[in-house]
């Protein structure tokens, strides 16, 4: 599965990108918008680079479900850091309760990896190695701006 | 290049954590604690957690490393990764059960008024 650099240089840009979503930082104004427009060019890209219609619509597809995890991805990162800095910011907040919440967290993150590296899988599979490469540079276009969209939470 | 950037973003990312914000809160905590004991105990703690927010960023450029190494093999396998990410995880668990227990040695020297006037909302 590992035996082509291709993939595993796409998917663990995307797994660095979901192992630090855990880390506050600063990211450009609108970086919600950059991950749209970031996504929007790989799908013009996949529907530009894969001549096959069945194998062209099954890509495409498979970038759209990565918008949608990475999408559920973000909210909930964003959802949970508010909470559990809202609980630290609790005077009585339990121990329990803070690793509990962290725990979740880290859970998200793991799990969001977990089928963004399988999503990716599929959409190596779906495309020749001459689209992949022509892809390729839209694909770490779209995880460099997903990862700085985390990063701004 | 984009080996290079995996690496950076592993080891530029900052403190891997949820929690490493509190250490930040250095300034605040002197104007807020006037009690020089209780300030000082506060202020250990945080140099404390700062340092173990340095040493989570030391492991994840050592997990960097390791991956970049991975990289280069071309007979890498899921498992070969997954031993690393399963290890980075680890640590960053470990990291945060640290950093929590921190927490609670910070609020034994703050007053449910100062945790307020530090944490709270602005």
């Amino acid at each position: 599965m590992f035996r082509n650099l291709r993939f595993p240089i796409s998917l663990l840009l995307l797994a660095a990108a979901v192992l630090i979503a855990g880390c506050g930082g600063k990211g450009a104004a609108s970086p919600q918008g950059v991950v749209a427009e970031a996504f929007d060019d790989l799908r013009a890209q996949v529907a530009q680079v894969v001549v096959d219609a069945e194998r062209r619509d099954t890509a495409i597809e498979l970038v759209d479900r990565l918008e949608r995890d990475y999408g559920a991805l973000y909210d909930g990162v964003q959802e949970r850091r508010t909470r559990l800095r809202a609980l630290h910011a609790n005077y009585d907040a339990t121990r329990e309760q803070l690793v509990d919440l962290a725990d979740q967290l880290e859970a998200d993150v793991r799990e969001a990896r977990r089928t963004t590296g399988l999503t990716h899988r599929e959409l190596m599979a779906a495309t020749t190695a001459e689209e992949w490469a022509s892809i390729r540079k839209a694909n770490t276009k779209t995880m460099k701006a997903a990862i700085a969209a985390l990063q701004s939470i | 290049m984009l080996v290079a950037l995996i690496v950076t973003l592993l080891l530029g990312g900052g403190s891997i954590s949820v929690m490493d914000y509190i250490a930040d809160t250095k300034k605040d905590l002197k104007t807020v604690i006037v009690e020089p004991d209780r300030r000082g105990s506060a202020m250990s703690t945080l140099k404390a957690m700062k340092k173990r927010a340095a040493a989570m960023n030391k492991q994840a450029g050592k997990s960097g490393k390791r991956l970049k190494k991975a990289l280069q093999q071309h007979d890498l396998t899921d498992a070969a990764i997954d031993e690393i990410w399963t290890a980075h995880f680890a640590s960053i668990d470990q990291f945060n059960r640290d950093m929590i227990d921190l927490r609670f040695q910070l609020k034994n020297d703050v007053t449910r008024d100062e945790w307020q006037q530090l944490f709270g909302p602005q």
